[in-house]
């Protein structure tokens, strides 16, 4: 395909950094560098062009070097966006934000609207690195000064501050425009200010123990799993707290470490509620204390396994209660938090949403439980189950068939299986 | 595409400028002049006045003539500040039936924002004749103290207008577009600016095009006026001693007084001493008595001087909330007449070690900046960027009755900011949000925005919910709040409404008013 090789290659190979490579110790122009931070495992060369800061052919020229003596290698080829269907594209692109994915979605250009289609791609695909680091975000090193950083904001305000295109017919672009100047926004006001930034560098650091995973994804783009409930709350801590006189903020750690005292003791007596309310109030009073905010991950995942335990005890036989589907739910949501992977939670969850109507959370919980075992029959069922709902009959048909395939006696399937021809009977006769 | 003029709306005297081929210009109006006075009066025989024409009948119908309505705008009729323009002014200032301070000139009642309406309409109408065509939006700058009310009440007197606001930006900001538009690399200035009425000083860092606010400060009952009345409570006293009348009662006397007292004021800016002669002040059994007196620099400077050093007060909060020291000022900007003043200029001197800038006129400067911004605004061209800033703190009422920040005063806009907050009481099962702004820390003491409250929260004990307010101040400066349950992701939230002194049902009875009495006017 003539359009897809570029200087000398195909453009849809994907580049990443070699894995000995150490991009500090380089000496890179500012554009290189720019360059060299779009790089991360996951945009086709065709995109890091476009996005990359250069001319194509400067882009081109760059990376074939890079390729040359052996600072990048070649990932893979990129391949066509799978669609299956509507329901499906929606529910996917939704959880891929949030794990920034960086393939950009050509179908949100709108040559309609008053804005260059270059300019549009560049908001589309900045938008997409959006939770990466701070430092990632505003290009600049992490031993960058105040100076530095300030003027990286100065440069990315001047393209994606909203009063640039006042007035003007953007379409959904303003609202992309005011999210990135805020996020760009934020990050400068943390790095500018040293307290703020000393506690995102050690935030960082500790990010390296699985369980408490900050809210600065990886630089590299890679899927920052869905460890939702951690991100958010460190994200929100590190939100810009409101400014505390010094002599209030002294008594508050004393009456944080008390707390804590307190919350130790609860634990070790079993009383893991009590230990978790007063670790939060703890880090209500202190929230800049890392021990604290370990010690109430590690307390509301060991509440969530109790409390998982106790509802997989109870059985399966819920009420019809929409009150208490919903408060059932709820427990589901928070075990899932902290056992996010789990099927059979999963499962479940897809089954009480499915009896609440929500289709969408359903058939997202049906996928996942499918996703990590699939060699279960019955997790093939609930999906098709959600698609009966969704009036996807192909879907549905399928996941029953292989749920049958796995499992011969699964009822269940079964019925859906009858019942799909059923309905394509009474369509007919209605048609 | 219509262009944008700039209006800096003053308490003594208002300027327009727009950007023409690029360059920011000042539209002298009709009589030549580049400044037009912030006067409305109504003559003796019903004619209503603006500008020139309303301060030249201010000294024979001092009654009937508004000046420093700006003073008054977007206030509280018990306000100190209203009580004390009571005092002082020669026109009627009566209680509107919004608590609003209103003017009563010429057996007619106005709101402020319709004087400073009418003042901006003159104003419009100077760039539609300079321009030759219709003139639609507008750019307005007020103090950058003005409050919420404040900046809503000027929206609606350029409503009342039949103008469109763009933006109503600060003043300071303004003189620091203007200056440094046509700069390049980095530099830090302050702008100070003392008008008629308010004194306001900026810190602003600015590079290639980018302007970035970095700290405000400032009085809003501190200007040029203050030392006027200074000079005018000295001549009566020394009036008094000398001849044994007391003028304080006679409102003409006063007016002329007053006059008198900005003319000297101005003359001895570039002069030692001026005369002073203001005959047939006032008469007795003896006859008339006659004003002549010689007013030193000298003794000038010492009766002022105390007020200039006040501001200075102003100028070290800001230069310490600025992060900077006074040397690391690479610029100050001088705004507002009064800067002329050589007591000025040597205070300011002394303080940042360094002289003023002496590219930019001081009466000009803050017009031009806001054209320069109007047309950043709808010009692709204009390669200027204002990081524009909210004025005020924003934040929530608290237990306690105290006030939590969740925007400070001087945060870059657009802008999100979350924290979290929990319950008082075992098993509360709603919190009520009360959204405040304003700088105290006792919440009371701050300006309510609006309230709702968060109900269904989860029976826990105390301090264990999870609720997350979130303040957001999009683009255009429209602040909304919401209230999260962490735990059950139940949400409220407002848009806050800016609170204006009118409603919308009698902004349109003016504009109506207003036009009808234009057509009356043509025929």
């Amino acid at each position: 395909m003539a359009a897809d090789q570029g200087l000398g290659g195909d453009l849809r190979r994907i580049i990443r950094l070699a894995p000995q490579c150490d991009p500090t110790s380089l000496a890179l122009t500012a554009e290189e560098g720019f360059l060299l931070s779009r790089i991360d495992g996951a945009t086709p060369w065709r995109l890091l062009r476009e996005i990359g800061g250069m001319d194509a052919d400067e882009a081109d020229l760059c990376l074939e070097g890079w390729l040359a003596n052996g600072l990048v290698e070649v990932a893979g080829l990129a391949s066509e966006e799978k669609r299956r269907n509507g329901t499906k594209v929606r529910a996917v692109r939704q959880r891929d934000v949030g794990a920034g994915r960086t393939e950009l979605d050509e179908s949100l250009i709108d040559a309609e609207l008053d804005l260059d289609i270059d300019v549009q791609r560049r908001i589309l695909s900045f938008e997409l690195g959006l939770e990466q680091d701070y430092y990632s975000l505003l290009s600049v090193e992490k031993s960058a000064e105040t100076k530095d950083i300030k003027r990286a904001y100065f440069k990315l305000s001047k393209e994606f501050h909203p009063d640039r295109y006042f007035r003007r017919n953007i379409g959904a672009y303003a609202e992309r425009l005011e999210r990135i100047f805020k996020k760009v926004l934020e990050g400068y006001e943390i790095l500018s200010d040293p307290d703020l930034r000393a506690g995102l560098d050690e935030a960082e650091a500790v990010k390296v123990e699985p369980q408490s995973a900050g809210p600065f994804s990886s630089p590299c783009g890679e899927p920052a799993g869905p460890q939702r409930p951690l991100t958010k709350l460190e994200r929100l801590r590190q939100r810009m707290p409101f400014r505390i006189p010094e002599k209030v903020l002294v008594e508050r750690r004393r009456q944080a470490e008390e707390l804590f005292k307190a919350a130790h003791l609860s634990e070790r007596s079993g009383q893991l509620v009590e230990a978790a309310s007063a670790v939060r109030v703890a880090i209500s009073f202190d929230s800049t204390n890392a021990e604290y905010r370990r010690m109430l991950v590690d307390l509301q995942a060991r509440i969530a396994e109790k409390k998982a335990n106790e509802l997989l005890a109870e059985g399966t036989s819920y009420s019809t209660d929409s009150t208490q589907l919903r408060k059932v739910l709820r427990i589901l949501e928070d075990v899932l938090l902290y056992r996010p992977h789990d099927p059979g939670i999963n499962d479940r969850a897809a089954a009480v949403s499915l009896m609440l109507g929500q289709y969408k959370p359903a058939l997202e919980y049906a996928e996942t439980a499918v996703e990590h075992s699939p060699e279960v029959g019955k997790y093939h069922t609930m999906l098709g189950l959600v698609y009966k709902e969704t009036a996807d009959v192909g879907h549905a048909k399928k996941e029953f068939e292989r749920a049958l395939k796995l499992d011969s006696d699964d009822v269940e399937a079964r019925k859906g299986l009858a019942s799909l021809r059923l309905g394509r009977v009474s369509a007919a006769q209605g048609g | 595409m219509g262009r944008v003029i700039g209006v800096d709306l003053g308490t003594t005297n208002s300027c327009v400028s727009v950007v023409e081929n690029g360059q920011p210009t000042v539209i002298p109006n009709s009589g030549g002049y580049k400044t037009t006075p912030s006067m409305f009066g109504i003559s003796q025989d019903g004619k209503r006045l603006v500008g020139h024409l309303a301060k030249r009948q201010a000294i024979t119908n001092s009654k009937n003539t508004v000046f420093a309505a700006k003073r008054l705008i977007g206030r509280r009729f018990d306000s100190s500040e209203v009580q004390r323009s009571i005092d002082l002014c020669p026109y009627e200032i009566v209680r509107g039936p919004n608590e609003d301070p209103r003017i009563k000139i010429g057996g007619k009642t106005f709101t402020c924002p319709e004087i400073s309406g009418i003042i901006l309409r003159e104003m419009k109408r100077v760039a539609e004749e300079y321009l030759g065509e219709p003139v639609q939006d507008a750019v307005i700058t007020v103090p950058a103290y003005f409050n919420d009310t404040q900046r809503q009440c000027t929206k609606d007197a350029g409503k009342i207008a039949g103008l469109e606001v763009l933006r109503i930006i600060n003043e300071p900001t303004a003189a620091a577009l203007a200056y440094g538009m046509a700069r390049q690399g980095d530099e830090k200035i302050a702008v100070y600016d003392l008008g008629g009425g308010t004194f306001d000083i900026s810190i602003l860092e600015m590079s290639d095009g980018v302007v970035e606010v970095l700290a405000t400060a400032g009085n809003t009952f501190l200007g040029g006026e203050d030392l006027d009345r200074r000079i005018v409570a000295h001549l009566v006293s020394w009036f008094e001693e000398a001849e044994g009348i007391d003028l304080r009662s006679d409102t003409m006397a006063l007016q002329r007084l007053k006059d008198a007292a900005e003319k000297a004021k101005c003359d001895l800016s570039l002069r030692e001493a001026t005369e002073i002669n203001l005959p047939f002040i006032a008469s007795d059994a003896d006859g008339p008595r006659h004003l002549n007196y010689e007013l030193t620099r000298d003794v000038l400077e010492g009766l002022v001087h105390d007020v200039i050093q006040g501001t200075l007060k102003s100028v070290e909060q800001c230069v310490q909330d600025a992060g900077l020291t006074p040397g690391e000022i690479d610029q100050v900007v001088m705004v507002g007449g009064q800067t002329r003043m050589p007591l000025v200029q040597q205070a300011v001197t002394d303080y940042f070690g360094k002289r003023p800038h002496k590219g930019v006129n001081p009466d000009e400067v803050v017009a031009l900046g806001a054209a320069v911004q109007g047309s950043a605004l709808v010009d692709e061209e204009q390669n200027v960027l204002l990081l524009d800033v909210t004025p005020l703190s924003l934040g929530i009422s608290t237990y306690g009755g105290h006030f939590a920040r969740l925007i400070e005063r001087n945060t870059t806009v657009p802008v999100t900011k979350a924290h979290i907050f929990t319950t008082t009481r075992d098993d509360q099962s709603a919190v009520k949000i009360r959204v405040l702004q304003g700088e105290s820390d006792i919440a009371a003491e701050n300006d309510l925005l609006g309230e709702f409250v968060l109900a269904g929260i989860r029976p826990a004990p105390k301090g264990e919910p999870e609720i997350e307010v979130s303040f957001d101040i999009d683009a255009n400066g429209i602040v909304s709040v919401s209230a999260r349950d962490l735990a059950t992701g139940k949400e409220q939230s407002i848009t806050v409404n800016s609170t204006s002194t009118l409603s919308d049902d009698e902004i349109e009875q003016i504009i109506e008013e207003n036009e009808l009495y234009e057509v009356q006017l043509k025929g």
